[in-house]
């Protein structure tokens, strides 16, 4: 099986689709469909020195804005229809991109301590392991590496 | 209280409260307040404290003080100030206007409430350590006392209404304002007529707060539609089981933190689960002994665990 994920250039300049507001909740909404983010949340939104408030179901959240690194860049796919047969292809459409969103905690302030920020961590450390190797690289490495083991046996020989 | 976030009016007539009330943003707290008679700065003044509006599952609940001179008690009972629940809504109103406009009481009564509104009760009442609403009313009323006391008020006798046990509550208030000579009882609004002033301010502001009611969820409904907020009045009931949110549960007049309203969502709306509600409860961290007796499969290889680097960050592979 195979997974197919389909967008566009066109699709990503597109305003349409580039600005879409999300919201990062510090809870699950165990159901899936359209909300009336506008009246119901937004609405109550009030900052001050840089931290959002809100409350979702009377509970009270702080949040601030996060941006996605310049180097990423957020999308939005949706499936229409999971074939039920497992070999068959699967489909992914672009339904919105996104550079910023809205982080929200509950009762507490946003800070670096969150695992959701630590979570970026990843980008850098994945940007370490798939970084091109060049031979000048490896040359480098095989010197430094034989340079530790002439040092050791210094060390133990005299 | 940590949500200072509040407006401010300062006014007399219940045609100005109820303009106050309905262009205030009703999320926030507010703050309404009569212009403090001149020989309430100058004679010792008994002051009476009471509430409205702590039981139902919609709307604010307001906390209201009251104060005249000592010698003018007998205005007081003049005016009808009795058993605020022996009165009807319509008397409450007018003896409220009467004590703002009256020539004779508003030269020595002077009054102040603050409406705590539904979202700040119910994200006080669900943060991560619990504030109770007996806490977050103990504080309203001392923030209320301390307030008139600033401005200039001399206070030298308070009387408190109570529900729960007078005898902590007063040692409490004692404590906190030792120069005063300080009464918490039960039932003390229909005793002391100063407590029953208190108790129509109080329950005056809060009938007009949820009579004029805006939704700012744009929601076109008028006061018959949700009723009293009672838990048990039938159209609160209705206005719960039919104004469901599937997403946000219900508009901000609702008391999230009241039992009748979790109950009543249940089934009408998603199901939503908060983060780590209950994260005090410390797991055991370290190492434990028995994991040298696990992690090995059948054939005897070893499990690997995910790194921590992974785990600390709850990052895991994403299957479709």
């Amino acid at each position: 099986m195979s997974i197919n994920l389909e967008l566009s250039q066109s699709q990503l300049n597109d305003p349409k689709t580039n600005d879409i507001k999300l919201h990062y909740m510090p809870a699950s909404i165990q159901g899936d469909g359209a909300a009336n983010v506008d009246l119901f949340f937004n609405n109550y939104t009030a900052e001050e020195n840089g931290v959002m408030r809100n409350t979702f179901r009377g509970h009270s959240l702080e949040g601030c804005k996060f941006t996605v690194p310049n180097t990423h860049k957020g999308l939005i796919f949706q499936e229409t229809d999971t074939p039920l047969d497992e070999n068959t292809n699967r489909v992914f459409k672009l339904a919105g991109s996104f550079d910023s969103f809205n982080y929200w905690n509950y009762d507490k302030a946003p800070s670096k301590a969150d695992a959701f920020r630590q979570m970026w961590d990843v980008v850098s450390v994945a940007e370490a392991m798939s970084a091109d190797i060049s031979m000048d690289d490896i040359e480098k490495e095989m010197e430094r590496r034989k340079k530790k083991t002439e040092d050791s046996k210094e060390k133990s020989e005299p | 209280m940590p949500e200072l976030d509040q407006s401010q009016l300062k006014v007399s007539p219940l045609g100005e409260v109820s303009k106050f009330l309905s262009a205030h943003e009703n999320f926030k707290n507010a703050f309404i307040s009569s212009s403090i008679p001149q020989v309430c700065k100058d004679e010792p003044c008994v002051l009476g404290v009471d509430e409205a509006g702590r039981g139902p599952v919609l709307g604010p609940m307001v906390y209201g003080i009251a104060f005249c001179p000592i010698e003018s008690n007998k205005e007081l009972v003049d005016l009808g100030c009795a058993d605020s629940k022996e009165l009807t809504e319509e008397k409450r109103d007018i003896i409220f206007a009467n004590m703002n406009t009256k020539e004779s009481s508003n030269s020595c009564i002077g009054w102040s409430v603050e409406v705590i509104s539904p979202s700040v009760i119910s994200a006080n009442m669900l943060r991560r350590t619990k504030y109770s609403l007996n806490e977050i009313s103990m504080d309203s009323a001392i923030g209320l006392i301390k307030r008139a006391a600033d401005e200039g008020v001399n206070i030298a006798e308070v009387y408190v209404d109570t529900v729960g046990p007078p005898e902590k509550y007063q040692a409490k208030l004692s404590n906190i304002f030792p120069y005063y000579k300080i009464t918490v009882a039960k039932k003390a609004d229909s005793t002391y007529p100063i407590v029953s002033a208190a108790s129509i301010c109080a329950k005056v502001t809060r009938d007009h707060a949820l009579k004029l009611w805006r939704f700012p969820e744009g929601l076109k409904l008028s006061h018959e539609t949700y009723g009293s907020g009672y838990p048990g009045d039938p159209d609160t009931k209705r206005f719960l089981s039919e104004n469901a949110d599937l997403v946000f549960g219900y508009p901000n007049l609702v008391r999230f933190s009241w039992s009748t309203a979790e109950t009543a969502l249940n089934g009408h709306a998603y199901d939503v689960e908060f983060d780590d509600i209950d994260d005090t409860k410390q797991e055991y961290e370290g190492e434990q002994i028995t994991k040298f007796f696990k992690g090995k499969t059948i054939k005897g290889q070893i499990k690997r665990e995910r790194h921590q680097f992974f785990k600390r960050r709850f990052l895991g592979k994403v299957e479709f």
